[in-house]
């Protein structure tokens, strides 16, 4: 620790800081737009210039490229430093479009918030403005406005740094200087959308979020990114209130939520535009019984009687349940309470090849698509838990040796292809819980329709074992319920008396006995926030 | 695509030795590769880069920046005409609106045949002898449209 004094006040920080996040260590929030704690140090905004005292002598000097210092003595507020920042600021307008009723980041803009802080004065400017390449696709994901850049180049660094492969520059000199890609090259990098995140303007931005909502009608839950087995934090940012241009997206778009022990303040672009699913018009809304719609009562009714009949007719061995590793920790508790204690049935694998095949990346992607494997062999429902592994159970439902199949999360595309006959011909019956139509949703004899993580509180354990929560956002779509809700209430018709009211119940069932899951704080993510970024570093 | 000469390579090889980060060779590799391929085109940047094992996008953000090096080709005689301060009370106006009169070409252009092309600059350092011109590297003083005349006519 050291001691310094900022504005007047006495101040103990940890070693290793500079000045700015000194400040802000201690609640004093120093403006800037370069300056990014992931990235190297620029110095180049000269927005964040306070006044610091070192041995008697004063300097304006920039916060980002002094270390704290022990008796060091900081200013933020005196004329001189204010006076500097206005400059830097009035200079930084001079050529902005300041087009902010129809740029998406206002709300959220650094350039905005410091204004309304030191600006607030009129434009000095009595000739034209520079005009500068706007609407520029600079990348797939992408679009560039080079009039509201503010050449911090945040996100030349992140290419640089993060990413490791040059693919923007700023060229040109004074007024015409612009951030672009180089002709031929784009900003096509796998974790291209962080630049959007890093850009403290709205020079950057999603297109696919691009004119979809004001940002100050965003609501925002913590939670998972559910699809790689790196297990990111995230905010899901949604509105259900304001349809402006596609009724029926309720997820807006996700933002990383920093964690420097999983993703820092990264996500892969997989992650952040991987969104469309969890509104799809292909969505499972309704029970279905034999390719009709159905409530849930009689679906689950008739499901209970198929597993209770095929039991006493062939045994506990002729039923056998496929599980994706996709689901929470508290799915596959229930998922495991119900099959493998309740009902004795021996084959249950969640160990379903995936049709999609990841490489892995040196940031963050891994090469699991499956979120939660590894909560899956934590409880019991891995691959080296004995028994069969799903293509075995798919050959012995081929030779006829189970009667009964229920399907979880999967199409079964990895394993039968589309060849769903192969399989459908062999079962008295088909149980298929999903949260998207797919080739099994209408040959199934009872379609459970299931919710997806955005819809409910659960956890996932990721791939180094760690135990995360993510937060409900919106509603299930149409009648679809949790997972854990299905087996919950599929248990009461088979006779079970379980009571567990929510997801935390179930979880500190699943936790009982599992240092790793017992620390878990639940509580912690609780809570809807505002949109508006706020890791706004 | 655009190879360096070999000489030139040694040249700009040697200039990386000097320097204990090879960026900082950047800027006089970019006037030696503009010495050999008389403007820094793209093909210019990739060679640079490839040369000093650097992007050509980093080439690109140097070469952009500075004035002294050119994209575009100039003509085999380039005049440079001063426009600061000094230059301009003594007539530097006039003597860039001969020019551009008499070949009937804009400033950064370059007249048909190749032979000419015309830039406005910053101080030449000659203040006390404005109107001052630089053609290629030759510094002409004291200009009047008529003594400029003359100089063309020496360059035929």
């Amino acid at each position: 620790m050291l001691e310094l004094t900022i504005n007047d006040r006495v101040v103990q920080v940890p070693d290793g800081l500079n000045v700015l996040q000194a400040a802000k260590h201690v609640g004093v929030e120093i403006p800037h737009f370069c300056y990014h704690p992931g990235l190297s140090v620029a110095g180049s905004c000269r927005m964040c210039q306070v006044e610091i005292e070192q041995g008697g002598r004063k300097r304006i000097d920039l916060s980002c490229s002094n270390a704290a210092v022990d008796g060091m003595i900081v200013r933020t507020n005196t004329p001189a430093v204010v006076k500097a920042v206005k400059g830097v600021l009035e200079f930084l307008l001079m050529n902005h479009p300041i087009d902010c009723p129809i740029c998406d980041d206002a709300g959220e803009c650094k350039l905005q918030n410091y204004y309304m802080l030191h600006g607030l004065y009129d434009s000095r400017l009595n000739v034209e403005k520079w005009h500068k390449p706007k609407v520029h696709p600079v990348g797939p994901t992408v679009v560039l406005d080079c009039e509201r850049c503010v050449l911090c180049s945040r996100c030349v660094r992140f290419c640089d740094e993060i990413w490791g492969e040059r693919q923007l520059g700023i060229f040109g000199h004074g007024s015409n200087e612009k951030l672009i890609n180089y002709p031929g090259r784009e900003l096509d990098n796998p974790y291209s959308g962080n630049v959007v995140d890093l850009c403290p303007v709205g020079a950057l931005l999603d297109k696919d979020f691009r004119f979809q909502r004001r940002v100050w009608y965003l609501k925002s839950v913590k939670s998972i990114c559910p699809l790689c087995s790196r297990g990111c934090n995230i905010y899901l940012h949604y509105d259900v209130d304001h349809d402006y241009q596609r009724p029926g997206r309720r997820i807006q778009r996700i933002k990383p939520r920093v964690n420097p022990d999983v993703n820092r303040w990264w996500i892969c672009d997989r992650g952040r535009y991987g969104y469309s699913f969890i509104d799809a018009a292909t969505r499972t809304k309704t029970p279905r019984l034999l390719g009709k719609d159905a409530d849930w009562n009689y679906a689950l009714q008739k499901a209970a009687e198929l597993i209770t009949t095929t039991q006493k007719q062939h045994g506990p061995g002729s039923i056998s349940a496929l599980i994706a590793p996709t689901a929470s920790n508290e799915d596959a508790f229930m998922a495991l309470r119900l099959f493998r204690e309740r009902l004795n049935i021996p084959q249950i694998s969640s160990d379903i090849p995936s049709s999609e095949k990841l490489t892995a990346d040196q940031l963050l992607l891994t090469d699991d698509p499956y979120s939660n494997r590894r909560g899956f062999q934590d409880l019991g429902l891995g691959p080296a838990d004995g028994g069969m592994n799903a293509e075995e159970i798919i050959n012995a439902v081929k030779a006829g040796q189970i009667k009964g199949l229920i399907v979880v999360g999967t199409d079964l595309e990895s394993l039968v292809g589309k060849q769903v006959e192969s399989i459908t011909g062999k079962l008295d019956w088909l149980i298929v819980g999903a949260s998207q139509e797919n080739q099994l949703w209408n040959r199934a004899t009872v379609g459970l329709p299931l919710a997806v993580y955005a819809e409910y509180p659960g956890t996932f354990t990721n791939v180094k074992g760690m135990v995360q929560k993510f937060e409900k956002a919106v509603e299930p779509l149409g009648q679809a319920l949790p997972q854990w809700q299905v087996w919950h209430k599929l248990a009461g018709h088979l006779g079970a008396d379980w009571r567990f009211d929510d997801a935390r119940a179930v979880f500190k069932a699943l936790s009982a006995g599992k240092p790793d899951y017992e620390s878990l704080n639940w509580h912690a993510t609780f809570g809807v926030d505002k949109g508006c970024y706020p890791d706004n570093w | 695509m655009r190879s360096f000469s070999e000489s030139t390579r040694q040249q700009a090889l040697a200039y990386l030795e000097l320097y204990p980060k090879k960026e900082a060779a950047l800027l006089p590799v970019l006037h030696l590769a503009q010495k050999e391929f008389g403007f820094i085109d793209d093909d210019a940047e990739v060679a640079v880069a490839e040369l000093m094992g650097i992007s050509p996008i980093s080439v690109r953000e140097v070469s952009n920046f500075y004035f002294m090096y050119h994209h575009h080709p100039i003509g085999k005689y380039h005049f440079q005409v001063c426009h600061n301060i000094s230059c301009s009370i003594m007539g530097a106006e006039t003597i860039l609106g001969h020019l551009k009169k008499r070949w009937g070409i804009g400033n950064g252009e370059r007249t048909a045949d190749g032979r000419f092309s015309i830039e406005r600059v910053e101080c030449l350092a000659c203040c006390d002898r404005g109107p001052a011109l630089l053609v290629n590297q030759t510094l002409h003083t004291d200009l009047t449209p008529e003594k400029i005349d003359e100089i063309i006519e020496t360059l035929r």
